[in-house]
C-alpha cells in the first residue's frame, strides 16, 4: 500500500514537472514590457505628413488611424535609473492593428494594463463610425481599466502628447493627474471612461472633457458635446461648470459677484440640484432647482458693509442667485438651441421618474428636448465669511 | 464534533449549497436579467428565489423522509428499480453537462483576464484536475472546505459590493416594477438557472448527519443566496445602469474592476477579485463533480463511490470544449438546461413526493384494515 | 506508587520472546544471565553470602553506570551483609519466607518487586534496576536503583517565551512526567506507560485527564501505539511519524513541545500527551493547525495584545507561503495588478537581471534556506552571525552584481522572517517546502497558478485529520461550534473562555463558571 502511494506521488510529481517545463505561455518579464501610460488616437488622411514608411501605408487609403503611444523608457545610468518619455506613432486600419505594427519596431511589448489616459483627436469624433470603433476597442480590451481618463483634443491628439509637461516628465501620468486635479478647478467635466461609456450606451450622447494644446502646455477645460456618437460642438469652461452643476456632478466651484466695484469670489462647497417635471402635456416644462452653500473668500479691506449683517448677506445671496441662474439658463439654452443635445440629464430623469411619459416621447426625444421650457431656481446660501469681518 | 466518516454537518451542507449556487449564478446574472426585464431584476430574483425555495422544500422533504438512503435508493423504492437506473443516469448526465459548461465559462474568464495566451485546454485541465482531487477526498473534505471558504469569499465580496455602491447611483434602479407578468414569466428560467445547484441536496442528503433538520438549513442557505443576488443586482445596476449592464459580458467582474481604493497601496483590486473569482467558481465546480461521481458510483455499484472522479476528467474536458465560441457554448447550455432542468428540479421530485403520499395512504389504509 | 505494576500492564509487547523460569539454584541462574549478557562488560556481578552462617548465596547484578551505586552500597549490600546477621534466623521457615523477610525487614529501598522470568529481569536490569538473585528461591527480586546522570532542567531552546515558566523537558522520562504531574494535581491525570521498540524497549507514557479526554481519541492513540513494530525509538519523532494520520502530508499532524506548561494546558483541553524516554519533546494529539499557531505566552499576556499577535502570526504564515510566488506572478504575468509607480520602479530594477523572475526567486529562496541550514549546524554564536552576515552581504552583493532585483531581496527577507514568526517549527518548515511549490505554480500559470496551489493546499488541509479531529478545526465547523473561534486568530479574554474545544469530552466542555462576570454584574447593580 505504501509503495503504491509512493508510486502515485512520483507520478504526480512527474506530471507537474512536465507541466511546469512546458508552460509559461503568458510569461513576459516586467522589464520586457513597455507600460503605455497615454494613448492618442487621430484620424489621418492621405497626404498628411508623417514618416516615410507610414506614408506608403497611408496611400493605400485603408489606414486612417494613427495611434500615438507614450511610455516611459528606463535608461540605466550609472547606478541610478532614469525614466525618459518616449512617443511612438503608428498607423493602421484600426487601433489594434497599429499596436501589432508597432511591435515590429520595438524591443519590448506594448502593455496597456497601466494605461492612464486616452486622448482622441477632433477628427475621429467627427466620424461616428471611427469614434464607435475606438470606444469599442477600449471597452473590449481586458487590460484597459474603465477608470482611465478620456479627453477629446481640439486639434490632433499627437500634438497634445508631444507636449513635454514641465511639471511631470511622464505625459500619461501628467494627463491622468490633470484629471484628478479637476476636483479643485472644475473647468471640465469629471469623467472617466466608465462614465462616458455608460452615458453613450444609454443615450448615445455624452459630454467629454476637452483638451487644449497651448505653447508647451496642456490644459483640460471645457467639454465636447457628443450626440449620436458625433461631435456636435464645444462648450466653454464656465458653461461646462454650469452643465455639471445641473447634472448634479459638481459640488465645488467658484462664482464671482460684484458688489459695487468690488468683485467678491464665492466658493461653493455644497451643491444640490433637483429636477421636477412641471407640465407634461404637449409642451414639457422642467424646473431645475439648485441649492448652493458656500463661503465668501474675499471682500475688501475695512469694508463699508458689515459682513455679518444679514441684510447685506441677503443681498449678496440674491446676486449670486441671479448670476448662477443666468449662467445655467444660458447653458441650457445653448444646449437646446445650438447643440440640440440632451446632456443635461432630462431624459434620464423622465425615464426614471415618469416612465409612462417616457414611453411616449422616447422615440423623438431629440426633437422634443429643444422645445422644453426650462425654469431655473437657484438658492444660494453664504455659510462662512472667512476670518475677518 | 464530527467523528463520523462520510458525514457532513448541517452547517457544512448549507455552506456547500450556498457556494454551489453562487458560483453558477454570479457570473452573468445581472446581464441576463437586465436584458430580460431591465431595472426590475431584483423583483425577478425575489420571485425566482421564492419558487426555488418551494422546490428546495420538496427536495429537502424527500431527503428528510428517507434518512440514510441515497437518491437512487429513494427513487428505486418509490418509482421502481428500472426507473431509478434511468433517472440516475440522466441525473449524472445533467450534472456533468452543467459542470462542463461552468468549467468552460470559468476558463474563458480566466483566459480573458489572467492568461491571454495560455491555451484554454491547460486552464480547463488544471481546474478539473483540482476538482477531481477534491472529489477523491470525498464529501467530508468538501464540507469542511465549504465552511472554511464561506466567510473567506463572502466577507470580501460584501466589502467589494459596498465599495462599488459608493460610486453607484441608486436612482438607476428606477423606474421600478414596470415589467409585465408575461415578461416575468418568460424571464423566470434565467433566474432559476442562476439558482441551479441547490438540487445537489437530493444526492448529498444521505451524507447529512442530522437529516431531520435539513429543511431548515437548506432553506436558510437559499435565502442567503437570494439576498446575495439581490445585493449584487442592485449594486450592478446602480453602478452601470441598465443599458451598460446589457453590454457587459461579465458584469460582476467589470463591476469589481471599477472599484478604486484611493490612497491605498492597492490601486486596483483586480488581482484580488480574480483570486476571489477562482475560489467562487471552484466551489461550484467541485461539488457538481462530486455529485456526478457519487451518482455514477451508485449506478455502477462500485465499492468506492469516489472511483469515477478521475475517469470523468476527459469527459468533462471534451464537453467543456464542445462549443467553438463562447456564444455557441452559451447556446448549448441554454438548450441543455431548458430540456433537463425541469425534469431534475420538478418532475422527478414531485413524482417521488406523490408516490410517497400514495404509499403512505395505502399503508395507513392497510393498517386500518388489519 | 505502584509504579512497577504498570509495567506488567503494558508488557504485552514482550510476550513473543521466550520466558525462562528461574532455577532454584543461584548458580544456574547466574549462568543463564551471563550467557544472555555475553560480552557485555558493563554488567557488574556481585556475589555475596548472607545469613549468620553465611549459608545463603545471593548475587546482585546491575549495569554499571545506570544503577545508583550509593543506594546499592548503603541500603542493599550493607543491610544484607551486615545488618541481617543481627537477626536470628527463624529455623526452616526462613527459606519459605526469605522474600518477605527481605522485603519487609531487610532492604531499606523504596521499591522492590518480584519477577518470574529471567528475560523480564534482564529487561529491568537494562533499564537501570538491579537484579537480586537468592539461592534456593525461584523468583527474582528487582531493586529499583535507577540512577544515571542526566541533563538538568533548563529553559527550552525552541519555544522561548518572555513571560511564562522557564522549565523545559529533559531527556529523562521520569523527570518529564513529574514536570507535568506538578502542574496537574488531579487524581484524574493518568499516566499509562508502555515499552515500544523491540530492541530499544523505550519507555513511552500516554498521559491524559481521564474525564476530560475524549475516549474515542484515547482509544485511537492506544491502538496506534500498540501497532508500532519497530526495533528502536530514538526520539519522539519516531513515534510521531509512525502514528500520524497521513504520512504523505507536509504538515505535522502531531504537535510537539518542550514546555511542560504547554503540555499541561493541552491535557486540560482534553488532549493526550505522549511522553517518550530520551526525548525532551512531548507529543500532543490531536493536533490542529490552530494549536500549532498558538504560543503559551498568548495566555499569560493580556488578551488584546495576544489577539493582535495571533493575527500577526496568521498573517506571517500566509506571507511566508505566498509572497515570493506573488512576486513571480505579478512581475512575470500580471504587472497591471500593482500601482503604476511601483511597476515602473520594478521594471527599472529588473532591467539588469538576466533571469526570469521565477529563477530569481528560486536563487534567492535557495540561498536563504542554505543560510538557515548552515546557521543551525554551526555552533551558537557563529550560527547567529552567519544569518546576519549572509543575509546582508549576499543580498547586497547580489543586487550590486545585478543578478537579483532589490525588491526580491526585500521579499525574501520578509518571507524568511515571517516564517520564523510561526511558533511551531515543524509547521514553518512545511510552509517553507510548499513555498517552492507555489513559486513553481506562479511561474507556470501566474496568479491562477497561485490560486490553484492555494486550493490544493486547502483541499489537502481540509482532508487531513489528526486522530479523527479535522486538522483545520475549528475553522471548518465554526458555525456549529461558534465558541471555538474565540481561541484562534484572536484570543478572547480568559473570562470569556468558558468552554473547552469541541474535541474534548462532551460532558466536560465547561471549564469555568462565570463567577467573575457575576461578581462584576452585582457590582454594577449596586
Amino acid at each position: 500500500m505504501f509503495k503504491r502511494t509512493l508510486k502515485k506521488i512520483t507520478l504526480i510529481y512527474i506530471i507537474l514537472i512536465t507541466l511546469f517545463l512546458t508552460g509559461c505561455w503568458d510569461k513576459q518579464e516586467i522589464d520586457d514590457r513597455a507600460f503605455i501610460l497615454a494613448m492618442g488616437i487621430d484620424h489621418v488622411t492621405p497626404g498628411h505628413e508623417g514618416e516615410r514608411e507610414e506614408m506608403e501605408e497611408i496611400l493605400t487609403r485603408k489606414n486612417h488611424y494613427r495611434v500615438t503611444y507614450v511610455f516611459p523608457k528606463q535608461m540605466m545610468g550609472v547606478g541610478e535609473a532614469e525614466m525618459t518619455n518616449v512617443q511612438i506613432s503608428s498607423v493602421g486600419e484600426n487601433v489594434y492593428m497599429t499596436e501589432r505594427q508597432l511591435t515590429t519596431r520595438m524591443d519590448s511589448e506594448l502593455f496597456l494594463g497601466h494605461l492612464k489616459s486616452v486622448v482622441v483627436g477632433e477628427e475621429v469624433v467627427n466620424n461616428p463610425k471611427m469614434f464607435r470603433e475606438v470606444l469599442d476597442a477600449l471597452e473590449k480590451d481586458p487590460f484597459i481599466t474603465r477608470k482611465i481618463s478620456f479627453a477629446i483634443v481640439e486639434g490632433e491628439a499627437k500634438e497634445a502628447l508631444e507636449v513635454e509637461p514641465k511639471l511631470e516628465p511622464m505625459t500619461g501620468q501628467f494627463i491622468a493627474d490633470l484629471f484628478r486635479g479637476r476636483e479643485r478647478t472644475q473647468r471640465a467635466p469629471i469623467k472617466d471612461l466608465n462614465e462616458i461609456l455608460i452615458e453613450l450606451h444609454s443615450n448615445k450622447t455624452a459630454v467629454i472633457p476637452r483638451m487644449v494644446v497651448a505653447e508647451e502646455e496642456l490644459k483640460v477645460g471645457g467639454s465636447a458635446i457628443i450626440n449620436d456618437y458625433r461631435l456636435v460642438g464645444w462648450l466653454g469652461e464656465i458653461e461646462t461648470i454650469m452643465l455639471m452643476l445641473v447634472r448634479g456632478q459638481t459640488t465645488i466651484f467658484n462664482v464671482t459677484v460684484e458688489d459695487g466695484d468690488v468683485v467678491i469670489p464665492y466658493q461653493i462647497t455644497e451643491a444640490e440640484r433637483k429636477f421636477t417635471l412641471v407640465e407634461s402635456g404637449d409642451q414639457l416644462k422642467m424646473r431645475v432647482e439648485i441649492d448652493l452653500e458656500g463661503d465668501i473668500i474675499q471682500h475688501y479691506f475695512n469694508p463699508e458693509n458689515d459682513m455679518l449683517d444679514p441684510v447685506f448677506l441677503q443681498q449678496l445671496q440674491s446676486k449670486i442667485n441671479q448670476k448662477v441662474h443666468d449662467k445655467v439658463a444660458y447653458t441650457i439654452k445653448e444646449l437646446q438651441e445650438k447643440h440640440r443635445t440632451d446632456v443635461v440629464g432630462f431624459n434620464d430623469y423622465v425615464r426614471k421618474h415618469h416612465s409612462k411619459l417616457w414611453k411616449k416621447v422616447e422615440g423623438d426625444w431629440a426633437d422634443i428636448f429643444p422645445t422644453i421650457e426650462v425654469e431655473v431656481v437657484v438658492d444660494a446660501k453664504v455659510r462662512r465669511v472667512g476670518l475677518s469681518k | 464534533m464530527n467523528f463520523n466518516n462520510e458525514k457532513v454537518s448541517l452547517s457544512q451542507m448549507g455552506s456547500i449549497l450556498v457556494l454551489t449556487m453562487v458560483g453558477t449564478g454570479i457570473l452573468t446574472l445581472p446581464r441576463s436579467l437586465a436584458e430580460a426585464v431591465g431595472t426590475d431584476g431584483w423583483l425577478l430574483i425575489l420571485i425566482g428565489g421564492a419558487i426555488c425555495i418551494g422546490l428546495l422544500f420538496i427536495h429537502s422533504y424527500i431527503v428528510k423522509s428517507f434518512p440514510g438512503k441515497s437518491y437512487m435508493e429513494i427513487i428505486a423504492c418509490n418509482l421502481s428499480k428500472p426507473v431509478s437506473y434511468v433517472v440516475t443516469a440522466l441525473l449524472a448526465i445533467y450534472f456533468i453537462g452543467l459542470n462542463a459548461f461552468l468549467i468552460r465559462i470559468f476558463s474563458e474568464v480566466v483566459k480573458m483576464f489572467l492568461l491571454l495566451r495560455t491555451p484554454i485546454e491547460v486552464i480547463i485541465f488544471s481546474i478539473v484536475l483540482m476538482a477531481a482531487y477534491l472529489a477523491r477526498q470525498g464529501i467530508e473534505t468538501l464540507g469542511r472546505l465549504a465552511e472554511l471558504l464561506l466567510p473567506l469569499i463572502l466577507v470580501p465580496s460584501l466589502i467589494l459590493f459596498l465599495l462599488a455602491m459608493v460610486g453607484g447611483d441608486i436612482t438607476n434602479l428606477l423606474p421600478a416594477v414596470t415589467t409585465t407578468p408575461k415578461e416575468i414569466l418568460e424571464a423566470l428560467p434565467i433566474v432559476i438557472f442562476s439558482y441551479l445547484g441547490f438540487d445537489i441536496i437530493l444526492i448529498f442528503g444521505i451524507y447529512v448527519n442530522k437529516p431531520n433538520k435539513v429543511i431548515k438549513s437548506s432553506t436558510k442557505a437559499l435565502v442567503f443566496v437570494v439576498l446575495l443576488y439581490t445585493i449584487l443586482n442592485i449594486v450592478t445596476i446602480s453602478t452601470f445602469g441598465e443599458k451598460q449592464t446589457t453590454h457587459l459580458i461579465w458584469p460582476t467582474i467589470s463591476l469589481f474592476k471599477t472599484i478604486e481604493f484611493p490612497g491605498l497601496f492597492i490601486e486596483n483590486v483586480e488581482g484580488f477579485v480574480m483570486a476571489l473569482w477562482v475560489l467562487i467558481v471552484f466551489m461550484s465546480i467541485a461539488p457538481l463533480l462530486l455529485v456526478a461521481t457519487t451518482l455514477l458510483g451508485d449506478l455502477f455499484t462500485v465499492r468506492d463511490n469516489k472511483y469515477f472522479a478521475l475517469p470523468l476528467l476527459p469527459l468533462l474536458y471534451f464537453i467543456a470544449l464542445l462549443g467553438d465560441s463562447l456564444a455557441e457554448a452559451y447556446a448549448y447550455l441554454e438548450k441543455f438546461i431548458n430540456y433537463t432542468a425541469p425534469f431534475v428540479l420538478v418532475i422527478i421530485p414531485v413524482s417521488i413526493l406523490i408516490s410517497m403520499f400514495i404509499r403512505r395512504r395505502l399503508r395507513r389504509e392497510g393498517n386500518t384494515n388489519v | 506508587m505502584g509504579f512497577w505494576n504498570r509495567f506488567f500492564g503494558g508488557k504485552k509487547k514482550g510476550e513473543d520472546t521466550v520466558k525462562t523460569v528461574p532455577h532454584k539454584s543461584i548458580k544456574k541462574n547466574l549462568e543463564t544471565i551471563k550467557e544472555i549478557m555475553t560480552d557485555c562488560d558493563d554488567i557488574v556481578y556481585r556475589e555475596v553470602e548472607i545469613g549468620t552462617q553465611n549459608e545463603f548465596k545471593a548475587a546482585l547484578i546491575y549495569v554499571d553506570g545506570m544503577a545508583d551505586k550509593m543506594l546499592l552500597n548503603k541500603f542493599v549490600l550493607n543491610n544484607l551483609m551486615v545488618s541481617s546477621r543481627m537477626v536470628e534466623p527463624n529455623g526452616e521457615n526462613i527459606k519459605n519466607q526469605l522474600y518477605k523477610q527481605l522485603k519487609d525487614h531487610t532492604l531499606t529501598v523504596t521499591e522492590l518487586s518480584e519477577v518470574e522470568s529471567i528475560e523480564e529481569a534482564v529487561g529491568f536490569m537494562l533499564s537501570g534496576e538491579t537484579i537480586l538473585l537468592l539461592d534456593n528461591y525461584n523468583k527474582i527480586i528487582i531493586v529499583a536503583s535507577k540512577g544515571f546522570s542526566s541533563r538538568s532542567i533548563s529553559e527550552p531552546s525552541t519555544e522561548t517565551v518572555i513571560r511564562g515558566p522557564r522549565d523545559g523537558f529533559t531527556e529523562t522520562f521520569r523527570v518529564n512526567t513529574t514536570l507535568i504531574r506538578r502542574r496537574i494535581r488531579d487524581s484524574k491525570l493518568k499516566v499509562k506507560s508502555m515499552q515500544i521498540g523491540k530492541r530499544s524497549k523505550t519507555d513511552v507514557a500516554v498521559m491524559y485527564i481521564d474525564d476530560i479526554v475524549n475516549k474515542g481519541i484515547l482509544k485511537e492513540v492506544n491502538k496506534r501505539l500498540k501497532m508500532i513494530d519497530i526495533d528502536t525509538i530514538l526520539d519522539s519523532g519516531y513515534i510521531e511519524q509512525l502514528i500520524e494520520d497521513d504520512w504523505t502530508s507536509p504538515f505535522p499532524q502531531i504537535q510537539n513541545t518542550e514546555r511542560p506548561d504547554v503540555t499541561a494546558s493541552a491535557l486540560y483541553e482534553g488532549r493526550v500527551a505522549i511522553v517518550v524516554d530520551n526525548s525532551p519533546f512531548v507529543l500532543l494529539v490531536p493536533a490542529t493547525i490552530n494549536a500549532m499557531m498558538q504560543s503559551s505566552e498568548d495566555y499569560y499576556e493580556r488578551w488584546n495584545i495576544a489577539s493582535a499577535v495571533r493575527l500577526l502570526r496568521y498573517f506571517a504564515a500566509t506571507i511566508s507561503l505566498i509572497l515570493p510566488s506573488l512576486y513571480v506572478a505579478i512581475t512575470s504575468f500580471h504587472p497591471q495588478m500593482i500601482p503604476t509607480q511601483l511597476a515602473l520602479v520594478l521594471a527599472v530594477n529588473r532591467k539588469t537581471v538576466p533571469f526570469p523572475a521565477i529563477v530569481e526567486a528560486l536563487i534567492m529562496e535557495t540561498t536563504i534556506e542554505l543560510l538557515r541550514e548552515a546557521g543551525v549546524r554551526l555552533p551558537g554564536p557563529i550560527g547567529a552571525t552567519i544569518g546576519i552576515v549572509g543575509g546582508l552581504v549576499i543580498g547586497q552583493a547580489a543586487v550590486e552584481a545585478g543578478i537579483v532585483a532589490p525588491l526580491m531581496v526585500i521579499i525574501v527577507a520578509v518571507t524568511a522572517i515571517a516564517s520564523f514568526a510561526v511558533p511551531s517549527y515543524n509547521v514553518a518548515i512545511g510552509f517553507r517546502l510548499l513555498r517552492f511549490l507555489f513559486i513553481f505554480a506562479a511561474g507556470f500559470l501566474g496568479l491562477y497558478g497561485v490560486m490553484l496551489a492555494i486550493l490544493l493546499v486547502l483541499i489537502h488541509l481540509c482532508s487531513l485529520k489528526s486522530f479523527n479531529v479535522p486538522y483545520l478545526s475549528p475553522f471548518v465547523n465554526y458555525i456549529d461550534e461558534s465558541g471555538d473561534l474565540g481561541d484562534t486568530f484572536i484570543r478572547v479574554p480568559l473570562i470569556a473562555m468558558n468552554n473547552r474545544n469541541a474535541h474534548a469530552n462532551d460532558k466536560q466542555r465547561n471549564r469555568m463558571d462565570d463567577k467573575r462576570k457575576e461578581y462584576f454584574g452585582i457590582e454594577e447593580d449596586k
